[in-house]
């Protein structure tokens, strides 16, 4: 495992949501010939389908290495109080809770709001194999409020699960989002009241305000440079290249040794921003980038030896710049042939902490 | 502005103008103040167009073009006049036409940046030419190209990276009036033409995106001309404008029309004696000067090779991902593989191209094997061609990674966790793991770092399981394949035909492709992977955001597939260009 040395890595974990995938823009058929002989075969094949399965969106692989890799220490203790026992089978039964939700999407002025899409997730199982985060979550699709601004989640099973209503240009100020605990051993971490159909659990949106304005952070790959020194980058640079030495408001040394018999060999990727900070993130659900516990820099890599190494490895981090702008981004380092980082993800031109 | 002295008339005026230029003051370097006009484009593909003057301190490498390394392009001639994919069959090319046709069109367009050390003195006036001159440098017919004047002064990609910048640059002023030079006769403009906003921060650029009009070699020489005097004239700058099919490598393996469905015969189905070859289709690759020693294998999906359907995917994906790869800065080896998918009236064929698609593995590793070992290569592939690329892994392919793209394949082929079954397939009556011809564990080990990219609202997966629960084991009113686990080894999986008759199938691909059924979702829809998959992303979050498509990254405009070409590089740990502008 790429060893990571940052002052901070205890927060709670991760991933931006923004606006709803696009749909392909389909061909209107037109005939009514024709048409009705697509909606025969559909009708056929629905038939003849009967319930063919359909895939989900659950924890990958890649997600569960990210939280992996910011580590176990000080994260996720909220499963401390499943740990008396047997801690997987006390996981299992946790998230075999049944639950029905009730809510309901309103405006500024309480006017219900509708087709107004809702990101749900639910902590519905146990990661296999078992570990670290040990419980995985699934994306409940396509829940949308209805004409009186209404929606429901049933059917479902979950620990918790966390909900979050996405609409463009409007938010739930107050965090963004909000989790629901269903567990008996986690009732108590709720905040919120869990909703029952004559109480559903009330979103009032709001505009988001003027500084919640975000623009990308997408360097391309920048190579070492030739002098071997380090890279220097700034927000919105995106030339490929490393600005002239001393400019820019982070820098990057990524060093590669001379590789051993088996093609191996150390490497080592130091991010820093003078006069500023970085932390890896840790939090599976933020809006916003945290106010304090930045460090001076992050070190990542690896040594020839290690029996996990890897020529490549990536970082998701929130940066505070020197002149008070916070980023969030994916910091790639890749040592395979000519080494070249990246950084892709989102910037605050105006200093907010705002990263939706 | 610009546009309205690029109409016709205006074209003939100034050619008229130029002759008669020409007769008062031919093109001699004496009248030339300096020669600092000075002509740029990305040659070497880093998104950047820098001119020696301009480079800081060696931060940037310059491009520079040389008779043997002159800037290489495609001429375009399909058709992009469509909001979503493109027009087949192909009416008339787009070099054809008097306006950029739409944002797809944009990828067939490269940047032309004129730099001069002040324009700002010469603008806006009738008496001051900008004259080009683009005449062959060997002794065929020199190339042509159609300009357009970029929307973006500073002459930036915005136009191949934003959906509102490209149809900024396909609207009036700026998309609807093309200029051809060919046939090596000279064309100029005068500066009425241009004012402030054409030229770039410093007042230095003037920016245009030109598309391939006409193959050929050539140089491009552009004069500032004031009362018909050379005030100055840039170096040659050296193009060469192809087919986009000269661009990439097509390698193919055909069917032998002597053999069919395995289903078909009553006996041992015979085995194809398959061999690749070339697939030239009348361009032959030819290598670019600039290779940068990566090889890129790619092998497609299901194709309906039915009718004129081969030559129209091969324009609308094969092409396209080529385009796509290149603009955002891969210069190696792009090898094509095509493979003899079929369709049929009974589940579209998807049976028989998933039995050809083992088949096909072997020519393609016999080929691979004649791949230059100084090579760094790379295998992908998209959708059912990931069957041709698990079974040249199980051949024992070992490059730098296969990446498998949205593939038409069972997880439990990679990874046979029972996590993974589907609840309503866990039970279903087939053949389960490898050893019995089923899917489970068809590959064991790999030495090639494999990759997975998903989607589980891929609308094509909704199929592939109907395909799986309730088509397969296959039959047709004759014919069934037919599954019993009570009979001994070897006799458990049997082809029975007219009711009485039966053979025993020993073959593992006519197993897989007709008789067994995945107990799990493909891989392509499957976001747990893990097993000998390294790892898995998902397709249908930001910044690809698929939704329920499954040919996005060539059927949508570039601008909102770039970050998947963008992914594929680096999943390659190939340099890229970024997605900003």
């Amino acid at each position: 495992m790429s060893t990571l040395k940052s002052a901070v890595r205890d927060q709670k974990s991760f991933e931006f949501r923004t606006e709803d995938s696009g749909g392909l823009p389909f061909r209107k058929t037109r005939a009514v010939g024709h048409r009705s002989r697509i909606l025969l075969l559909l009708g056929c094949c629905m038939a003849l389908s009967g319930c063919v399965s359909t895939a989900q969106k659950q924890t990958d692989s890649r997600e569960v290495r990210f939280l992996q890799k910011t580590g176990p220490e000080g994260a996720w203790d909220v499963l401390e109080v499943f740990t008396d026992g047997d801690f997987e089978e006390n996981l299992k039964k946790a998230v075999d809770n049944e639950f029905t939700f009730y809510g309901s999407v309103i405006d500024e002025n309480g006017e219900p709001l509708a087709d107004v899409p809702i990101l749900v997730t639910a902590f519905d199982h146990v990661l296999d194999p078992f570990m670290f985060p040990f419980i995985g979550w699934t994306d409940i699709e396509n829940v949308k409020t209805g004409e009186d601004g209404r929606f429901e989640i049933k059917n479902r099973k979950a620990a918790a699960i966390v909900v979050d209503v996405d609409e463009d240009g409007y938010w739930e100020e107050e965090t963004g989002f909000r989790g629901y605990a269903y567990a008996e051993e986690l009732l108590s971490e709720n905040e919120y009241p869990l909703p029952t159909k004559d109480e559903p659990a009330v979103f009032r949106l709001t505009p988001k305000p003027a500084d919640a304005i975000l623009n990308p952070v997408s360097t391309g790959a920048v190579r070492i440079s030739p002098n071997g020194g380090p890279i220097y980058l700034e927000l919105d640079d995106y030339s490929g290249y490393s600005l002239p030495m001393g400019q820019g408001s982070m820098r990057v040394f990524l060093t590669k040794g001379e590789p051993n018999s088996e093609g191996k060999y150390d490497w080592s990727c130091r991010f820093e921003v003078p006069g500023g900070g970085v932390q890896p993130r840790t939090q599976l659900f933020i809006k916003q980038a945290p106010e304090d516990g930045y460090a001076p820099f992050i070190e990542f890599g690896y040594e020839a030896d290690d029996p996990n190494w890897d020529h490549r490895e990536e970082f998701r981090l929130f940066v505070r710049t020197k002149d008070g702008l916070y980023a969030y981004f994916e910091l790639r380092a890749r040592t395979k042939h000519d080494p070249f980082i990246s950084a892709w993800g989102v910037f605050n031109p105006t200093g907010a902490r705002y990263g939706d | 502005m610009l546009a309205s002295h690029l109409l016709p008339p205006m074209i003939r005026f100034s050619l008229r103008f130029i002759s008669l230029a020409a007769l008062i003051s031919p093109f001699s370097k004496e009248h030339m103040v300096a020669a600092e006009l000075e002509l740029g484009v990305d040659v070497n593909g880093d998104a950047l167009i820098v001119f020696e003057e301009t480079d800081q301190e060696g931060r940037f490498p310059v491009d520079t073009t040389a008779p043997d390394r002159p800037f290489l392009f495609w001429y375009n001639y399909d058709q992009d006049d469509v909001p979503f994919y493109e027009t087949w069959p192909i009416a008339r090319k787009d070099y054809e036409t008097d306006n950029v046709d739409s944002s797809r069109d944009m990828e067939d367009f490269s940047r032309l940046h004129l730099r001069f050390k002040d324009w700002a003195p010469y603008m806006g006036r009738p008496d001051v030419e900008i004259e080009f001159h683009l005449t062959s440098t060997d002794a065929g017919p020199p190339p042509g190209i159609q300009m357009v004047r970029s929307a973006d002064p500073e002459g930036g990609r915005a136009y191949l990276l934003d959906k509102e910048a490209a149809e900024l640059q396909k609207a009036p002023p700026f998309g609807n009036r093309k200029v051809l030079l060919k046939d090596g006769e000279p064309w100029s403009v005068t500066t009425e033409a241009f004012d402030g906003s054409d030229l770039g921060s410093k007042g230095t650029l003037i920016c245009l995106l030109f598309e391939g009009a006409k193959p050929g070699k050539g140089q491009l020489v552009v004069r500032l001309k004031e009362k018909g005097a050379v005030v100055a004239e840039s170096d040659p700058l050296y193009l060469e404008i192809r087919h986009v099919k000269t661009f990439f490598r097509r390698v193919t393996t055909k069917w032998p029309e002597d053999i069919q469905a395995p289903y078909k015969y009553r006996v041992e189905p015979p085995v194809p004696d398959l061999k690749w070859e070339f697939e030239p289709m009348g361009y032959p690759y030819q290598p670019a000067w600039y290779d940068d020693g990566h090889t890129i294998v790619w092998i497609h999906g299901w194709v309906d090779h039915t009718k004129d359907n081969y030559n129209k995917n091969m324009t609308h994906s094969t092409e396209t991902i080529f385009k796509r790869l290149f603009h955002q800065g891969f210069r190696g080896e792009f090898c094509f593989y095509h493979w003899p998918s079929i369709k049929t009236y009974v589940t579209l064929g998807m049976n028989g191209s998933e039995y050809r698609a083992y088949k096909v593995a072997q020519p393609l590793m016999d080929y691979y094997e004649t791949i230059p070992d100084d090579r760094i290569v790379h295998f992908t592939a998209h959708s059912l061609g990931n069957v041709v690329l698990i079974e040249c892994l199980k051949l024992g392919l070992e490059v730098e990674e296969a990446i498998f793209q949205s593939a038409a394949i069972p997880v439990e082929m990679l990874d046979d966790r029972d996590v993974l079954k589907i609840p309503n397939m866990e039970n279903a009556k087939t053949p389960e793991e490898a050893e019995e011809m089923g899917y489970e564990g068809y590959l064991r080990s790999s030495k090639t770092r494999i990759y997975a990219l998903y989607n589980p609202n891929d609308f094509t997966f909704w199929a592939y399981n109907l395909l799986q629960k309730d088509v397969k084991p296959f039959g047709t009113l004759m014919k069934q394949y037919k599954y019993k686990p009570n009979k001994p080894e070897g006799e458990r999986i049997r082809l029975r035909y007219w009711f009485f008759f039966s053979r025993p199938v020993t073959d593992p691909h006519e197993a897989m492709a007709y008789a067994a059924r995945a107990r799990t979702h493909a891989l392509g829809a499957e976001s747990r992977t893990r097993g000998l998959v390294h790892e898995v992303y998902n397709l249908d979050a930001p910044p690809f955001e698929y939704g329920t498509g499954h040919v996005v990254a060539w059927s949508w405009n570039p601008q909102r597939t770039m970050a998947y070409y963008n992914l594929l590089l680096d999943l390659m740990n190939i340099p890229h260009n970024s997605l900003a502008f």
